[in-house]
């Protein structure tokens, strides 16, 4: 038996209680989670995924689009129907490769179209008329991690996706950052005057022992990953740096497990096209980078990409050649090697629409979920979703 | 009235101590206190704020729409700003505390300013009132009509969401009703509107009229019935208690106090006022456990600095960017479940904000700690601060108001918990000025507890 099965088998408990010292366990102890990494990408604001992924033999699509319709000579087409926004060129060199499984009509029943209940509902994976107050990687880190930093988040501060009930995950825009701000006299002095038996579980116990995780963690990650410099040229846009900082913290092999990122400006109302089209070209460039990146580290190969919006945007366009809020939208799986690449399922069915003329889902955000966290991260994901989800076998 | 018990009064009550309330009270009994709080600080000061919100701004040209939306945001950030400062200077802070529990019972989202407002008010005016009333008025506002779609429950297509959340999070609580009774009570608010003015309106022909089954009761049934029906139940009554328990009481529920004030909850015929009253004057409100333990909610907190401090700030935005950096932003509730409380609050980021941010707000960015033996120009660096946070602290008020303090009467004010041995050290280790030593003192985790 390998030790990280052992570990893995024998659980958090009593490995932390073979660690007398507080501060020990958390500096010394293994992580229990495997070598596989997950880089959540969250793009805010309800990517239109029909100018995403699009329809271009539909003429449905182009009838409620047209103005904003994408031309079947302009898109970048990547099977006899379906084709990648122009701007995704980086995406459709991944794709050529086999590195890309695009998921169409991710959703789940009775969609919100509010951008805050919708990401909640992505958030928690909770079903859209139940309220969690945790999310579905806080969860994970509940009960598959030691410290914090194995789930981290490239930003200032931490999305619900990271909560857990008993533990929260780290944020950082970067390891430089965090680190001076926990080395400051003040907080320096905090940290080693604290003694073991502070770290209650009361309340103010809590307060002192996260001090001391975020001390620990913000060390660790400075130190593993200062020598650490990509080798590769990121775009210099808000996704392209977060996705560099990701790239060097997994090359410089930092225990993480997750990483999750989030970039906006999706909600396009009005006048979408140049907006889009900047958005989805610093994805996609981005992309481009970090996997070009994570290569030269030979980290690739086990590292699973995977995008998502809150949800997908209405078939007809606005009076404002914009979209308004919809409903199922696709997801973007990367990796090296997929069970399934390419186009995963069925395009969007443009005929049978819901009641609000959006596009019905066909398979639930939660499978995603489901299939990442049994078949990638290889935790029980029924603890974790508190349900069972069918998977999908992308991976 | 000890002074541990009149801090405790203050901290759940209000939002922090003040400087002359030990003197004051010192030989009053713990009933007059609570029936001179009930007397003082419960004037009902309703904002009064006009805002030129644009109307039908999708059809608007693109323009005149990014000028309408720019404004919509612009209202929302001054009234936002108008609710910061209330809560910083009203003396009614017993009204204001308990107004800002109902704001967060009755989470509702709208990006229309007046109606917003409106809300609020209705809130504020039935706060310490009679809880049905609150819930009925609730019920009628036009910023929860829109924001749980009654507007859209129809006769002929009724829509469920607002009998659902009334159900689940406004009164009886989760698991305690079926299906059918969501079904029957969304019938029961069929119709339920506002007019041009936001003023309530059953639309007669959109409304129901057909006899409903309701927990076991039929009859004509309107939406004021289910409410009435909702109230009958005593799970109504705890749930409610259950929540004031965590926001009055601890983070951790108690479930013989609960039971204590459901009760009385429930015999007052929900009367709100007599409910916390029992609480204030209750031997277990201010047991050890109960006084020191809470983890202050970012608005709290934030209040509670503005209060000791009279922080004023060159941007008015700041207090904006600060609760988002915190996690809690008035009338921005995360969904209609309201703000989660405890430990909830804290993670590595939002905690080293909340230590880092007095010494933005009050000494330009720097904590002013050392340790002795430190050269002092080294550790007192005059940090840049984040320009965006710049504020300005009436430290001449506050040196006033603490004028005979010592250092043990400094930290008695500002913070509640027993010091940690930490956090001793460091007290023990200040040879600072007072404007210092405050700095350094709500810098510190404990003062994150009430």
């Amino acid at each position: 038996m390998k030790r990280r099965d052992f570990l893995k088998t024998t659980g958090v408990a009593s490995v932390t209680m073979l660690l007398p010292n507080f501060l020990k366990a958390l500096e010394f102890s293994p992580s229990l989670t495997g070598h596989k990494k997950l880089v959540i990408i969250q793009l805010s604001g309800g990517n239109d995924g029909l100018n995403t992924v699009i329809p271009y033999e539909n003429d449905i699509y182009y009838k409620n689009r047209p103005t904003i319709g994408i031309g079947k000579n302009e898109v970048l087409k990547i099977t006899d129907e379906l084709g990648l926004h122009p701007s995704m060129k980086g995406m459709e060199k991944l794709f050529e490769k086999g590195y890309v499984s695009i998921l169409n009509n991710i959703g789940y029943p009775n969609p919100n179209r509010s951008h805050f209940r919708a990401m909640d509902i992505w958030h928690t994976a909770s079903d859209s008329n139940k309220y969690l107050d945790s999310g579905w990687l806080g969860r994970y880190l509940d009960s598959n991690c030691q410290s914090s930093h194995e789930v981290l988040e490239i930003d200032t501060t931490l999305s619900l996706a990271l909560k857990g009930d008993a533990k929260n995950a780290l944020a950082l825009k970067n390891p430089n950052s965090l680190y001076q701000l926990t080395k400051e006299h003040y907080f320096d002095s905090l940290i080693r005057n604290t003694s073991d038996e502070m770290l209650s579980e009361d309340n103010l116990g809590y307060l002192y022992k996260t001090l001391v995780e975020t001390k620990s963690s913000a060390k660790y990650i400075f130190n593993t990953s200062k020598t650490y410099e990509s080798k590769t040229e990121f775009p210099k846009t808000d996704i392209g740096q977060k996705l560099e900082t990701t790239a060097e913290l997994i090359n410089s092999g930092l225990d993480t497990s997750v990483y999750y990122i989030s970039t906006s400006g999706f909600d396009t109302h009005v006048f979408q096209e140049k907006q889009q089209e900047k958005l989805l070209g610093n994805y996609s460039d981005a992309m481009l980078s970090f996997v070009e990146e994570l290569k030269k580290g030979n980290n690739f190969k086990d590292t699973l990409i995977v995008t998502f919006s809150e949800f997908g945007r209405r078939l007809s366009e606005n009076g404002s050649r914009g979209t308004d809020h919809g409903t199922a939208g696709p997801m973007f799986v990367i990796s090296e090697n997929l069970k399934k690449n390419g186009i995963f399922n069925e395009a969007p069915d443009l005929i049978n629409l819901d009641g609000n003329k959006d596009i019905k889902y066909h398979l639930d955000f939660r499978q995603v979920y489901a299939t990442v966290l049994d078949k990638w991260l290889e935790v029980d994901s029924s603890k974790i979703l508190n349900s069972n989800f069918q998977h999908l076998n992308f991976i | 009235m000890k002074k541990i018990e009149l801090k405790h009064l203050c901290n759940r009550a209000g939002f922090g101590s003040i400087p002359t309330i030990f003197e004051k009270y010192k030989n009053t009994s713990r009933k007059e206190v609570v029936t001179i709080l009930f007397a003082k600080h419960t004037a009902n000061e309703p904002f009064q704020l006009n805002f030129d919100i644009p109307q039908n701004i999708q059809m608007l040209p693109k323009e005149e729409k990014k000028k309408a939306i720019r404004k919509i945001t612009k209202s929302i950030q001054k009234l936002n700003f108008a609710y910061i400062q209330k809560l910083a200077n009203s003396d009614a802070f017993l009204r204001e505390k308990v107004t800002l529990f109902w704001h967060g019972h009755f989470a509702c989202r709208t990006r229309k300013s007046d109606k917003a407002q409106q809300l609020n008010n209705t809130i504020r005016k039935y706060a310490l009132g009679n809880f049905r009333d609150l819930v009925l008025a609730v019920a009628k506002e036009p910023a929860m009509l829109d924001f749980l779609n009654n507007k859209q429950n129809r006769k002929s297509h009724p829509n469920e969401n607002f009998a659902r959340e009334l159900m689940e999070l406004f009164t009886i609580g989760r698991d305690n009703y079926t299906e059918k009774d969501i079904q029957e009570a969304a019938r029961a608010f069929t119709g339920w509107n506002y007019n041009k003015q936001g003023e309530f309106v059953i639309r007669r022909k959109f409304h129901d009229y057909g006899e409903k089954t309701f927990f076991g009761k039929t009859g004509n049934f309107d939406g004021t019935d289910i409410i009435d029906i909702l109230l009958e139940d005593k799970r109504t009554a705890k749930f409610i208690a259950t929540k004031m328990h965590r926001y009055f009481v601890n983070d951790y529920d108690n479930p013989s106090e609960i039971d204590a004030i459901a009760n009385v909850l429930y015999n007052s015929d929900y009367n709100i006022t007599e409910t916390l009253k029992y609480i204030f004057n209750a031997d277990w409100f201010y047991a050890t456990e109960n006084v020191g333990t809470k983890i202050k909610s970012p608005i709290e907190f934030l209040t509670g600095l503005h209060r000791t401090f009279s922080i004023s700030y060159q941007n008015k935005n700041a207090t904006f960017i600060i609760q988002k950096m915190l996690g809690q932003v008035l009338f921005l509730p995360p969904n209609v479940a309201g703000w989660p409380s405890g430990k909830k609050w804290i993670d590595s980021s939002s905690l080293t904000l909340r230590l880092k941010l007095p010494s933005i707000l009050l000494n330009n960015g720097a904590i002013p700690f050392y340790e002795k033996g430190d050269d002092v120009d080294n550790v007192v660096r005059r940090g840049k601060g984040n320009r965006k946070l710049r504020a300005e602290t009436n430290w001449e008020g506050f040196m006033e108001a603490t004028s005979d303090f010592t250092q043990a009467d400094l930290i008695d004010y500002l913070i509640t918990p027993d010091l940690s041995p930490t956090a001793k050290n460091i007290c023990q280790d200040l040879s600072l000025d007072k404007k210092q030593n405050a700095t350094v003192l709500v810098s510190l985790p404990e003062y994150q507890m009430c």
